[in-house]
C-alpha cells in the first residue's frame, strides 16, 4: 500500500504547523517596545519609541505645555495650567502609566508588549 | 483490468488529497482570520468626566467602536451625571428646590443602588452629601478645610432617606445636593458594557478614571496602584468579564496646616474617613456597585461589617492598610499577586 504523504510533504506540513503554533504564542504577534503616545483632545499627536531615544529633547504638543522625552521615560516639564498636577505626575517609564493635563486636555500614555499589567486601577 | 484499478485508485488518492488540502486550507484560513481579528488591538485615550479615559478594544472595527465609546462617555457626563452641566439629570435634581424631577432610567437605577448601599452602611456612604463636598472643594482650584460650623449647617440634611425615588422621579430632600462622583465612573462602565454588546468586539478593557470595565472572556492583568507612588503598582489581579474600582487616600488630596486631607468623605461626619486604610479595590460584576463599595469599604475600614457588605453584593476586595498589609477576600486570593515586596500579605 502506497503512503498518502511522502517524507518531504510531511516536513512541509510540520513546518507550516510549527509556524502557526509559534504565531499563536501570546506576545509574539504584538511584540513592541516601550512606547509613549501623546493625545490632545483625544487625538494622537505623537508616538515615541522610548527605547530608541538617544538624546533627551522637549516638544510642545500645545502652546504653553512642554513634554520632555528621555531614553525610557517621558514627562510633562512645563505647563500653563494652575495646579501643575501634570508636572507633579513625574516620569512615566512603565507600561500602563498615564499622565494628563486635564485643563489642556493632553494625555501621555505608555504602552508595551512586555509582561506588565494591561491597565492600572486607582 | 488490474492496471485500470490501480489507475483509478491513484486518481481517487490524488482527488482526495486535493479535496483534503482545500478543506484544510479553508479551515485554517478561517481560523487564522478569526484569531487575528479577535487579537487585533485598538487603543486610545481621552479626557472626559474630569478624568482620563483609556480604551483597549480587541476585535474588528476598533477605531469606530472606540469613537462611539468616547462619544457615549461625553454624553453620560453632559446629559446624566455632571453637577455643573445645565440640563444634566444631576444638575436638574440639585436645582429642583424640592420638586419632582424625571430622570433617565440609568440615573434612576444608579440612585436606587446608591440608596441601598447608604442604608447598608448606616449612612457612612451617601450621595446626598453634595453640599458638604462643595465646601471642601476637592478636585477644584482651591480645596480647603471648611469650618465645623459650615459642615454642621449642612450635615443634618444629609441622608438618602430624605430623598424620594419613585420610578424615574426623584424628589431631593431640603438642602440636599446629589453628588454621584463616587459611583459615576462605575456607572459609565456599566453603560459602555451594554454598548459593547451590540458590537463584534471580542474583549475590551476600559478605564474611566481608574474604574475598570473588563469585557469578554480574555484574562486581563490589572495592576493595583501603589498608594505610596501612584505611578507604580503594588500587585496584580488576573481577571475577566467584571468591573474593578479602587478608592484611595492618594487621590484628590491636599495639605493644610501640615495635615493631609483626602477626598473620601464619611457622609455621617462630613469629614474625610479615617479607617486605617490606604486603599480598597473592589471587584464586582456591576460597575456602580464596585465603585460604591470601594468608597464604602474605605470609609468603614477592614472589619466584619465591610466583609458582610461585600458578601451581600457578591463582591471581592483587596484592602491595603496604613502599615502596608494587604488583605484579600477569599474569592480573590488566588488571582492576586504581590509585586512590591515592601507590602506584606496578611
Amino acid at each position: 500500500m502506497k503512503k498518502l504523504f511522502k517524507k518531504n510533504d510531511l516536513i512541509v506540513i510540520a513546518v507550516i504547523l510549527a509556524a502557526a503554533l509559534i504565531m499563536m504564542i501570546p506576545g509574539v504577534i504584538n511584540k513592541e517596545n516601550l512606547t509613549a503616545t501623546v493625545y490632545v483632545d483625544g487625538n494622537i499627536v505623537k508616538t515615541i519609541n522610548l527605547e530608541e531615544v538617544k538624546n533627551s529633547y522637549t516638544f510642545s504638543p500645545k502652546s504653553g505645555t512642554e513634554i520632555c522625552v528621555e531614553n525610557g521615560a517621558v514627562y510633562f516639564s512645563s505647563a500653563v495650567c494652575r495646579d501643575k498636577l501634570c508636572i507633579h505626575s513625574g516620569k512615566l517609564n512603565k507600561n500602563g502609566q498615564t499622565a494628563a493635563c486635564l485643563p489642556e486636555r493632553i494625555v501621555i500614555s505608555i504602552s508595551s508588549g512586555k509582561n506588565s499589567p494591561d491597565m492600572l486601577t486607582y | 483490468m488490474e492496471n485500470d484499478n490501480k489507475a483509478t485508485g491513484k486518481k481517487i488518492n490524488i482527488k482526495a488529497l486535493i479535496a483534503i488540502s482545500v478543506c484544510a486550507a479553508l479551515i485554517i484560513g478561517v481560523c487564522v482570520f478569526d484569531f487575528v481579528q479577535s487579537r487585533k488591538l485598538y487603543s486610545c485615550n481621552d479626557i472626559a468626566m474630569n478624568t482620563v479615559i483609556s480604551i483597549k478594544l480587541y476585535g474588528p472595527d476598533g477605531e469606530k467602536n472606540s469613537e462611539a465609546i468616547k462619544s457615549e462617555i461625553h454624553d453620560i457626563e453632559k446629559n446624566l451625571l455632571s453637577r455643573y452641566e445645565d440640563g444634566s439629570d444631576v444638575y436638574r435634581i440639585n436645582s429642583s428646590e424640592g420638586k419632582a424631577v424625571s430622570v433617565s432610567p440609568e440615573v434612576a437605577s444608579i440612585i436606587s443602588d446608591a440608596i441601598d448601599i447608604s442604608s447598608d452602611s448606616n449612612g457612612m456612604f451617601d450621595i446626598t452629601v453634595g453640599k458638604i463636598t462643595e465646601l471642601w472643594g476637592f478636585g477644584g482650584d482651591n480645596p480647603k478645610v471648611p469650618s465645623s460650623d459650615e459642615i454642621n449647617s449642612y450635615l443634618p440634611y444629609v441622608g438618602s432617606k430624605r430623598m424620594k425615588l419613585t420610578g424615574n422621579d426623584v424628589i431631593p430632600g431640603k438642602n440636599q445636593a446629589v453628588d454621584l462622583g463616587a459611583v459615576g465612573k462605575g456607572a459609565a462602565c456599566d453603560i459602555i458594557r451594554t454598548q459593547l454588546e451590540d458590537t463584534r468586539t471580542d474583549s475590551a478593557i476600559i478605564s474611566v478614571g481608574g474604574s475598570l470595565l473588563l469585557y469578554g472572556k480574555r484574562d486581563f492583568s490589572i495592576g493595583i496602584v501603589n498608594p505610596d507612588n501612584d505611578k507604580d503598582y503594588m500587585g496584580t489581579l488576573k481577571l475577566s468579564d467584571t468591573c474593578v474600582s479602587t478608592s484611595g487616600n492618594y487621590e484628590q488630596c491636599f495639605e493644610q496646616s501640615g495635615k493631609k486631607y483626602h477626598h473620601i468623605l464619611n457622609a455621617s461626619t462630613g469629614y474625610p474617613a479615617e479607617s486605617y486604610l490606604k486603599s480598597v479595590t473592589v471587584i464586582c460584576e456591576s460597575g456602580v456597585i464596585s465603585d460604591a463599595l470601594s468608597t464604602t469599604c474605605y470609609i468603614m475600614g477592614y472589619n466584619d461589617s465591610s466583609l458582610a457588605l461585600l458578601k451581600k453584593y457578591k463582591a471581592e476586595a483587596v484592602f491595603v492598610t496604613n502599615d502596608k498589609i494587604v488583605r484579600c477576600t477569599d474569592g480573590i486570593k488566588d488571582s492576586f499577586e504581590l509585586s512590591d515586596k515592601s507590602f506584606k500579605m496578611s
